[in-house]
């Protein structure tokens, strides 16, 4: 218990002193996974919109597979992309292997799932009257889908909220596919698990209060837009 | 001038909408009428090109809009204007709901602002523009709807059952707004209703739709006192209708038979027609059978015993066996006066100029 206590400590004295070799692993979680995360929303919403408003054969299969990747193992996510970018793999010339490039597109293909099927919800669950409206007063393509976007604007901010949650908290494929190399692909939850391996139980600690500080704000925005929405 | 023709719609198996014709001139208000589940809300999307017909043709000014592309089509729907039956309310303030189509249209801020200011002005809106939309009564998000639609001042405008779950008051101010949009825009209103009066306050025309198609169109004074067959007459509110056959005819005035009895109706029909014939509770007249009636050549005169006595609202509905049951209205005072009650001897009069004949 006592090494507990004095775990925390030192670990609030780590956070408050700035100490670099925090914030740099801090710092590098939080690039990364907004990089995934922004990217997986430029790809994702547009597909959502797709499957939406489209009539097209295999349609429901896809969505099937959407909702079923939502629950896609991070390790197994880790060992196909491993195998792309390994020297050996298709994409292997690229030279990605262990770089926050290869963590990028790791953490993406883990959300685009959630961003899709939780934006194709919301698209389905809307009132049919709201998009009836919007044909009806003239809107072109473009504009329909924008007004549409507008109209679920925060369950979209949620969504993307949530996927921020999903990817930072992500362990298993980070460390497969970045390596978990000091100052270059270390990440929060990498380093929490390596140096907790190794007795830094402090150094730990203090990565683990600032995941969870993420976390909480996550979870703050979400409830903000919801309130918002509401 | 909107014209159709031939119109027909089916979901899967069902077919909605069975061959629909109809024409309505630039200014008029044409109203739909017929109870629910009936195709009313359907002619208006596919006027609205929201669905496509499976068969027929919908002219705007005499171009087919039912063969469109998707950006043609988009085109001509700016130059239609729908309120829906459950309004939608977008995010935001009422401001920026009333202008939301404006936005599609590329005007300038100045324009934009102009049109939204007069839409208000005229939906009785000003002071509202910078309320949350969601906040406001329905009466209220049903005026922001028609601000909506004025607003990008459309040709056509589309009313899908535009008062109902309103309360009365809330009703008489939207019905007098429809008069307004028309007389301040000059736009043709196709309007749908399940309330019947409504159609008759509102409508330049009604028709009356019913087994997915237009089974009566006439002004409403030639729809509610020449109601074509037994099902609009019903409809409309007579309570009195009955199939006969047309026995003689002199000069215009047939006798019809009537169950066991036979009354006079002023008609054209040659004897030996099947015919129904309909009667308002209203141009009855209820005598006690021992009062002395003068008779004039085209009076009907039926004795019967009293049946029932239901109480309507102020006013009392007696049914009187005559050999067909004749129902009629009387108040209060007078049922009491007369100390009407079941089983009491009675006579009723009409006149065979109120004895409507129709198709049997």
């Amino acid at each position: 218990m006592y090494e507990i206590v004095e775990g925390f400590l030192t670990a609030i004295h780590l956070i408050v002193t700035f100490d670099p070799d925090v914030y740099e692993v801090a710092f590098r979680s939080i690039y990364i996974t907004l990089s995934a995360t922004l990217i997986a929303s430029i790809i994702s919403i547009p597909i959502a919109l797709f499957l939406a408003f489209r009539t097209f054969p295999g349609k429901r299969t896809i969505i099937n597979l959407v909702h079923t990747l939502y629950a896609l193992p991070t390790v197994l996510i880790g060992l196909v992309v491993f195998l792309m970018l390994s020297r050996q793999g298709p994409f292997g010339f690229l030279g990605l292997l262990f770089t926050p490039g290869a963590m990028i597109i790791g953490q993406t293909i883990l959300v685009i799932p959630i961003i899709i099927g939780l934006t194709y919800s919301a698209l389905v669950a809307m009132d049919p009257v709201i998009k009836d409206t919007i044909i009806s007063l003239g809107a072109n393509y473009f504009q329909f889908m924008a007004s549409i976007l507008k109209e679920i604007r925060f369950v979209v901010y949620a969504t993307v909220a949530m996927a921020f949650g999903r990817a930072i908290s992500e362990v298993g494929a980070a460390i497969m596919i970045g390596g978990n190399i000091r100052g270059y692909t270390r990440v929060l939850t990498t380093s929490i698990a390596l140096e907790t391996s190794m007795g830094n139980i402090e150094f730990s600690m203090a990565l683990g209060i600032i995941l969870l500080f993420i976390a909480l704000v996550v979870n703050f925005v979400m409830t903000s837009i919801r309130r918002e929405a509401d | 001038m909107l014209r159709i023709e031939g119109l027909r719609k089916s979901f899967g198996e069902k077919e909605v909408i069975r061959g629909l014709d109809a024409e309505v001139p630039k200014g008029e208000i044409f109203v739909i009428i017929g109870p629910s589940g009936q195709g009313k809300s359907t002619i208006l999307r596919l006027i609205d090109m929201l669905d496509t017909p499976t068969a027929g043709n919908i002219l705007l000014d005499g171009m087919d809009i039912t063969m469109l592309s998707d950006r043609e089509q988009q085109q001509v729907r700016r130059r239609i204007g729908m309120v829906f039956q459950d309004p939608a309310i977008f995010r935001g303030s009422v401001y920026e709901n009333v202008a939301y189509g404006l936005r599609f249209r590329d005007l300038s801020k100045e324009e934009v602002h102009r049109r939204v200011t007069q839409a208000l002005h005229d939906m009785r809106l000003e002071g509202y523009e910078e309320q949350d939309a969601r906040t406001l009564s329905g009466g209220e998000k049903h005026r922001v709807a028609f601000a909506r639609t004025i607003v990008t001042q459309p040709e056509v405008i589309l009313m899908d059952e535009p008062t109902s779950d309103l309360d009365p008051v809330t009703t008489g101010i939207l019905e007098e707004l429809i008069f307004s949009i028309r007389d301040t825009y000059n736009a043709t209103i196709v309007l749908s209703t399940h309330d019947m009066f409504q159609g008759q306050r509102l409508g330049d025309r009604i028709a009356v739709m019913m087994g997915g198609t237009f089974i009566q169109t006439g002004t409403p004074k030639e729809v509610f006192t020449s109601p074509n067959n037994r099902d609009v007459a019903y409809f409309i509110g007579f309570e009195n209708i009955f199939d006969g056959e047309i026995i003689r005819s002199e000069e215009g005035v047939a006798t019809i038979t009537a169950g066991t009895a036979e009354i006079l109706a002023v008609t054209d029909r040659p004897p030996g027609s099947k015919i129904s014939w309909c009667l308002r509770t209203e141009d009855i007249r209820l005598h006690m059978s021992q009062e002395h009636i003068a008779r004039s050549p085209l009076a009907n005169h039926l004795d019967g015993v009293v049946k029932s006595i239901d109480m309507v609202g102020p006013q009392n509905h007696v049914t009187i066996d005559c050999g067909i049951d004749i129902i009629l209205v009387v108040s209060w005072r007078f049922a009491a006066r007369v100390g009407l009650q079941p089983g009491m001897n009675v006579r009723v009069a009409f006149n065979a100029g109120s004895v409507h004949v129709m198709d049997g």
